[in-house]
């Protein structure tokens, strides 16, 4: 095909445009009317009010909803040709994430004096992200999937540790969550006037770099033998990049996704020149970002509560990374690239007993031993001690179980998926749940937590289908599944947000909650969830020949006279229903389903039944040892077992992607 | 075995690719048919017809005088075995347990292995020259022991139909000529059915029964392995200047590219 000159980028500016204008005609119409618009913009009429709100707000809510849009998605536009990655951007790459953790750090413990220093604490944060996925990419030669894993990864970890932190300071929560949600509402010049510079400084200087740029869309080699500094380069952009982006969300929040799909959408629209594309992207991105406000701004009435804009740019933005990945050809780190050794085929029965012994010490330990801040304190003879026995084993037996039915949930995903990384948690199967049972909870009030556990399994299961839905052509390419599933849980966590900010008193519980905490448990429930993972678990195992046979694909499967797509059907159903159960107890983020199996079949547990009952010992003992620790680690703080073993999940990711580079 | 009456393929999508046309060919049981053709002539869609992977937008395919769409799952796989061309090799499955997975079509999801299941796994490793590394992990294999581990499955699977994607794509000529001497001469001694793609004209000469050979997704010709290894018949098929040299000592043929 002959390279045409693309007219779709052009008309898609163009119908922006015009809606930014008509936009702009919209709030400027009262001033246009009585011909006041000059000097309401300029120099406002100190006692009329609409006056005052336009100069004060209004105008500044503009002028910012394009300085972010536009700089975010020219940050994503450079991110992409740096990286020579359609999927990456600020948000994707761990940099928002980076910088937002690095803001609540620096706002809840920095003393006053300190604040000329927040914005170098916020840049720096944003370039150790980017940095640390980067370094875990590069090992496996930047594949493209590697990259964006790392960047999920590295996400998940740090909006843990920004959920640590706000737990432990609830006065602030409903103020700094409002801002991690985005809000662009504007109460004076002092936002944009701080953007401003930035942007244009980090704009310029990315364009100015954008001929080399070029270069590096030839790949490495090719680019460094034309004369190209490629490392040096590609540093430069990229920091610039974060520099833009650092500024936007210390200014305005967390805004997803501008900077992935707009210029993403452009290159599909046909732009390849990088010099076009990021012009393009800064017109795009601007006029989108306001465009998206307004139409928030129109729901802000509602309830007299604020709908951040942020969290709302998510929900368009989401569901459009499902549209390109259905046009993209994206190619996986190709699985054949990795060097299969001989591997040894070692007798998992010595590890087995190792796990079991482990566990039953360890069960004693916890239900005997606490740590009081300074001792280890066993647990004396005295009249509370059964009362305090019983609450101790409640809660240790929630997080054991969750961590069982996690882990065979995983371990079903996994197999049938035949994807080493996906998960409950990743392929957004935790994140429905518990936004089916928040919606329940905060919108129609239930209460009852069987009822909750209903809500919660049908929202799973819903999205699970949704998501083989969309990946129902892509059988053979276990990225898509992955790729969609991350698009699904950032809808899911921007519902989860803009419901959690306008839910006022329940917010803490709430955040408790999908932080995963096992105090609100009762004995009663964790009966019924260990009975249902008994029961699934044993199915799974019983079903384990067909189990295996599922890893030689769909049609070597059904060549062996299995009926692949009902099996996958059934065993999926399993999953999520295993996946649903564990979220009522511990919350969404826990990790152990994406951990437990992966460390098992590292540890050589090869076929399917083996699998299953070693992600299993392994599962119940992250989660007992999460537990313990949540318990005890900032006595008498409570901390959410769900976020201990969050940290510990990516953090063992973190080791192995450093560790094992091909 | 197989007869087709009519059958034409096409590809799904906005700009549907017709692979297949009017295709009538009848594949003779208990013997060595090979497909052969160029690249793209549509060898590998015709053996997924066969196999069910695929099914014909015209036409029909009869298998043993019954429709093919009228089996159940599990008895049509224990009477056609499969190979397709590129296999997914899981990574964390030997050798033996991956030939095991051949007697899945007889046991099913939870019907005991009995000592003959193990015996058809045992003779299947042996005939195939796989015995000696039945416990390494299949990833760990060479192309060629890899192909070779594969055919073993399909042996344990002791279907009477074998359908054979390039099975020998990825062997040395001495193991080109095992495994083909292997399949025809268990076709001669229990009776197999194999229909085969072939590309290397010699070994489709000196193995195969019946010829069926492709040309933009068409039958062009078919007939014998005598009369295939002819000059105009070669050139016919493969629309390049081939040469045949007669070797009177064996009465054989074999072809070079002139």
């Amino acid at each position: 095909m002959i390279s045409k000159s693309p007219r779709t980028p052009t008309i898609l500016v163009c119908i922006l445009g015009i809606l930014t204008l008509a936009v702009l005609i919209r709030d400027f119409w009262p001033f246009l009317q009585n011909g006041t618009l000059v000097q309401a913009a300029f120099t406002p009429d100190e006692t009329d009010f609409t006056q005052i709100l336009f100069h004060y707000s209004t105008l500044p809510r503009l002028s910012m909803a394009f300085l972010c849009g536009a700089g975010l998605a020219l940050a994503g536009a450079a991110i992409q040709t740096v990286l020579r990655n359609p999927l990456a951007s600020p948000t994707t790459l761990g940099v928002g994430a980076g910088v937002e953790f690095a803001l609540t750090a620096f706002l809840l413990m920095a003393p006053a004096s300190m604040a000329l220093f927040q914005e170098a604490f916020a840049l720096a944060g944003g370039l150790v992200a980017i940095g640390a996925v980067y370094l875990i990419a590069a090992k496996r030669g930047n594949a493209t999937l590697w990259l964006i894993l790392a960047g999920m990864i590295v996400n998940l970890l740090l909006q843990a540790g920004s959920q640590i932190l706000l737990l432990f300071n609830e006065q602030y929560l409903q103020s700094v969550f409002m801002w991690g949600a985005g809000d662009l509402a504007q109460n004076g010049w002092e936002s944009a006037q701080f953007v401003l510079p930035r942007v244009l400084i980090g704009m310029a200087a990315i364009l100015l770099l954008s001929r080399p740029l070029d270069l590096l869309a030839l790949g490495d080699e090719t680019a460094s033998s034309l004369g190209a500094r490629v490392t040096a380069l590609r540093l430069l952009i990229l920091g610039f990049a974060v520099f833009i982006t650092a500024s936007v969300i210390s200014a305005a929040g967390m805004i997803g996704f501008v900077g992935l799909a707009v210029p993403a959408a452009l290159r599909i629209a046909g732009l390849t020149r990088s010099r076009d594309l990021m012009i393009c992207s800064v017109f795009t991105g601007g006029f989108a970002l306001l465009v998206i406000d307004f139409i928030v701004r129109q729901f802000n009435g509602l309830g007299g509560d604020t709908l951040p804009t942020g969290a709302a740019t998510a929900l368009f933005g989401a569901p459009f990374i499902i549209l390109i990945l259905r046009k993209a050809r994206i190619m996986p780190g190709s699985q054949s690239e990795e060097h299969h050794s001989d591997q040894q085929i070692i007798s998992k029965t010595r590890l087995s007993i190792i796990l079991c012994a482990t566990l039953t010490i360890g069960l004693v330990f916890s239900l005997f031993v606490s740590f009081d801040g300074n001792d280890l304190v066993l647990l004396g003879p005295s009249d509370a001690r059964l009362d305090i026995l019983l609450g101790r084993a409640e809660r240790t037996f929630a997080a054991m179980i969750c961590g069982a039915a996690l882990a065979v949930s995983g371990t079903l995903i996994q197999r049938v998926g035949r994807n080493p990384l996906a998960s409950p948690e990743i392929t957004g199967v935790s994140s429905a749940t518990a936004l089916a049972m928040i919606v329940a909870l905060a919108i129609f009030g239930f209460g009852q937590r069987a009822e909750l556990m209903m809500i919660g399994a049908a929202g799973g299961i819903a999205s699970l289908f949704l998501l083989l839905f969309l990946c129902r052509k892509f059988t053979h390419a276990p990225h898509y599944m992955l790729l969609n599933g991350l698009a699904l849980t950032a809808i899911l966590g921007a519902i989860v947000r803009i419901v959690l900010t306008r839910s006022g008193t329940q917010t803490t519980m709430l955040m408790s909650w999908l932080a995963g905490t096992t105090y609100f448990t009762n004995m009663d429930e964790v009966m019924i969830v260990a009975g249902v993972t008994g029961v699934l678990l044993t199915v799974a195992i019983a079903l384990r020949r067909p189990l295996e046979l599922a890893s030689l694909g769909t049609d070597q499967s059904v060549s062996l006279g299995l009926g692949i797509s009902a099996f996958q059907f059934f065993m999926m159903l399993l999953a999520a229903v295993l996946a649903a159960s564990a979220t009522l107890l511990v919350g969404p983020l826990s990790f152990v389903g994406l951990m437990a199996p992966h460390l098992a079949r590292v540890a050589g547990y090869r076929l399917a039944g083996e699998h299953l009952l070693g992600a299993l010992l392994i599962g119940v003992n992250v989660m007992m040892v999460a537990e313990w620790l949540a318990r005890n680690l900032l006595y008498p703080q409570q901390l959410p077992t769900g976020l201990i073993a969050a940290v510990i999940g990516t953090s063992y990711f973190l080791i192995l992607s450093i560790r094992r580079p091909r | 075995m197989f007869d087709l009456t009519n059958v034409g393929f096409q590809t799904d999508g906005k700009n549907p690719q017709t692979l297949l046309s009017d295709i009538s060919v009848t594949f003779p049981a208990q013997k060595f048919t090979a497909i052969v053709g160029h690249n793209g002539s549509g060898k590998s869609t015709l053996l997924k017809l066969l196999a069910r992977k695929t099914t014909p937008q015209e036409g029909r395919i009869l298998l043993d005088g019954h429709d093919l769409a009228t089996r159940r799952i599990r008895e049509f796989s224990r009477k056609v075995a499969y190979l397709p061309q590129n296999p997914v090799v899981p990574p964390h499955i030997t050798v033996r347990e991956l030939v095991g997975f051949g007697r899945y079509p007889w046991r099913g999801a939870f019907g005991r292995y009995r000592p003959e299941d193990y015996d058809k796994i045992d003779s299947a490793l042996a005939m195939t020259h796989v015995a000696e590394f039945s416990d390494r992990l299949v990833v760990s294999l060479s192309g060629g022991e890899r192909q070779r581990v594969w055919l073993a499955m399909l042996l344990a699977q002791d279907a009477p139909v074998l359908l054979l994607d390039e099975p020998t794509s990825a062997l040395d000529v001495g193991h080109q000529k095992d495994i083909l001497h292997l399949i025809s001469d268990l076709k001669d001694r229990i009776g197999l059915t194999v229909i085969a793609v072939l590309h290397d004209i010699d070994m489709v000469g000196r193995y195969s029964d019946h010829i069926v050979a492709l040309r933009n997704g068409r039958i062009c010709w078919q007939g014998t392995g005598q009369n295939f290894m002819q000059e105009p018949t070669l050139r016919d098929i493969f629309q390049t200047e081939i040469g045949v040299i007669h070797l009177p000592e064996s009465n054989r043929f074999v072809s070079y590219i002139a």
